[in-house]
């Protein structure tokens, strides 16, 4: 089966997707050179015990911060790299469906044989994939440098916070692309993603810090997916499976949205 | 055998806003035909509905028998769009390399390569826009579609590509191919069409031949005389629609035979005469000058 829509969609994003992947291994970099200072350090751990509970569970520092898993929870999986993956995957979809549709490719490729699901199908395979570079970019940075800074941190915890991370993202890019099948409008397309994401993030914080909002914090992505500190605990995997199945459900309900919509141009 | 195309009482609304209203077109085989309409009269939106890029508030849009809805139906449609949306950090070899997978293949790309002349190795971004449009064109055209429909296809043309595009295109009516064009050079609608569909406020106002449009278009005849003659003469001759005097030239705008009027002008002593034929222009003119 050819999958020419995925990969077009990949090859127009090769220099975005290079720079992104840079970025995030330069920022991981940054980030990972600084452990040994703060692991050898233990006011660390002793400041952040003066911390209340929600404030420290909503920056990562709960599982300490002296212990390569939970230096990069709280310091890169906690909130910069998920919020970094949300944002890409939000703007990809955004771009993908109503962006193409704003500029007119759409009506060229839907004038053939081209099926309107396959073109969704596609288009969320490139959101899956754009949103995954800056996540194996940082990983990979974190096997190198493991060795050097003394991380001890498992392939198995590595992988478990790359999924979640990776996921958590997705779910953002799924709002987005599923705004951009309903209406083909790319700037409300990212906006409703970016905005899924704050909400995500506003949630959590009410959620954590007042007792009124407890409720609040079952709504939010970083509850599930982020606050369980994978690196650490291992996969959340109720969560997991239902943010998938979320995800599923988001792409074929933007296809069957997609299928009865007018194009835009 | 089925028709090329065929749509029938589509309509499509766009809130209160009637975009297209009970229009019936049914294209066959071989025929070239051409959609004109003043801005707003509803040709895109035809279009648009025909392609399965918008859906119609009633009625069917068929191409080969198929619904427009089903892909398979489109399988055989060549689409070039006014202002083609290529990929500008491609070269024409990349852009056309992954047209030819998405569309599984593509028999006369070669040939439309070399006909149209496009150089394989620049950017689409450092085209011309005639240039953009050649290599649009060798999209539509290159896997040996059964209906061919463009919009606006001479837009951004010099005459010579122009003129190549309309060979082209009787070419590929000959080998039994549908063309469907919508354009607002009228010149090249007449030139290039067999059948022109006209379109007033979203409805059919004109179905037929070209000639037949022209058939009963207005004409122009100007005259200049050795000395004054008196307008009124001609205003009362039958098939006069409009009679001007410019200084020592006479302007009469007539439909139907020119017999009475030559008659009339053997009766003065005339220094100079120019008639000028049916237009398309002018037959779209008279169109739309009939209330609906």
């Amino acid at each position: 089966m050819s999958v020419a829509i995925l990969d077009r969609g990949l090859r127009l994003r090769r220099r975005s997707l290079v720079a992104w992947a840079l970025g995030s291994a330069a920022f991981t970099a940054m980030v990972v050179a600084i452990f040994p200072v703060v692991r050898d350090d233990p006011t660390f751990d002793e400041l952040l015990a003066e911390y209340p509970e929600p404030i420290l569970a909503l920056i990562g520092g709960d599982v300490g911060l002296t212990t390569g898993p939970g230096f990069l929870s709280a310091e890169l999986y906690s909130l910069v790299l998920p919020v970094l993956v949300a944002v890409i995957a939000a703007s990809t979809a955004a771009a993908v469906l109503a962006g193409e549709d704003e500029r007119g490719w759409l009506a060229l490729v839907l004038a053939g044989p081209t099926d309107r699901d396959r073109l969704v199908f596609e288009s969320a395979g490139i959101v899956a994939v754009v949103a995954a570079v800056p996540v194996i970019a940082s990983a990979v940075v974190v096997l190198i440098a493991d060795p050097l800074v003394d991380l001890k941190i498992s392939l198995r915890a590595l992988s478990a916070v790359s999924l979640a991370t990776w996921v958590f993202g997705l779910v953002f890019g799924a709002v987005a692309l599923l705004v951009g099948a309903l209406v083909g409008r790319r700037s409300a397309a990212f906006a409703f993603g970016v905005g899924a994401l704050l909400f995500a993030y506003g949630t959590e914080i009410v959620g954590s810090a007042a007792e009124w909002g407890r409720w609040l914090r079952e709504l939010s992505p970083f509850h599930h997916l982020v606050g369980p500190q994978p690196a650490v605990h291992g996969l959340p995997m109720g969560a997991l499976v239902v943010a998938l199945a979320a995800l599923l459900g988001a792409v074929e309900l933007s296809a069957r949205c997609f299928a009865r919509r007018d194009l835009v141009r | 055998m089925d028709p090329a195309f065929r749509l029938d009482r589509l309509t499509k609304r766009f809130g209160d806003h009637l975009a297209v209203d009970d229009v019936s077109i049914t294209v066959e085989p071989g025929e070239v035909v051409g959609l004109i309409g003043a801005n707003g009269s509803g040709k895109t939106t035809t279009m648009r509905l025909l392609l399965g890029h918008i859906w119609p508030t009633s009625g069917l849009a068929q191409i080969g028998g198929g619904e427009v809805s089903e892909s398979v139906a489109r399988l055989g449609v060549g689409f070039l769009p006014d202002d083609p949306p290529l990929d500008d950090s491609w070269t024409v070899r990349q852009q056309l390399d992954w047209w030819e997978r998405l569309r599984g293949s593509a028999p006369r790309r070669e040939m439309f390569e070399h006909r149209l002349e496009l150089d394989r190795h620049k950017k689409i971004g450092e085209l011309s826009r005639g240039n953009r449009q050649k290599v649009a064109l060798a999209m539509a055209l290159m896997h040996l579609p059964s209906l061919i429909v463009l919009d606006e296809p001479a837009t951004g043309l010099d005459p010579l590509v122009r003129r190549e595009l309309w060979a082209v295109l009787r070419g590929e009516a000959l080998r039994g191919a549908a063309v469907f064009l919508s354009s607002h050079v009228l010149a090249d609608v007449e030139h290039v069409c067999d059948r022109v569909v006209v379109l007033r406020d979203g409805a059919v106002v004109f179905d037929g031949a070209v000639d037949t449009l022209l058939a009963g278009a207005t004409r122009t005849l100007r005259a200049e005389f050795a000395a004054p003659v008196d307008p009124g003469e001609f205003a009362a001759l039958p098939g006069v629609e409009a009679v001007d005097w410019h200084g020592a030239e006479l302007v009469v705008t007539f439909a139907g035979s020119v017999d009475p009027i030559v008659k009339a002008l053997a009766e003065h002593e005339v220094t100079g005469l120019t008639a000028t034929g049916p237009s398309l222009e002018g037959s779209f003119a008279d169109l739309n000058r009939v209330p609906a």
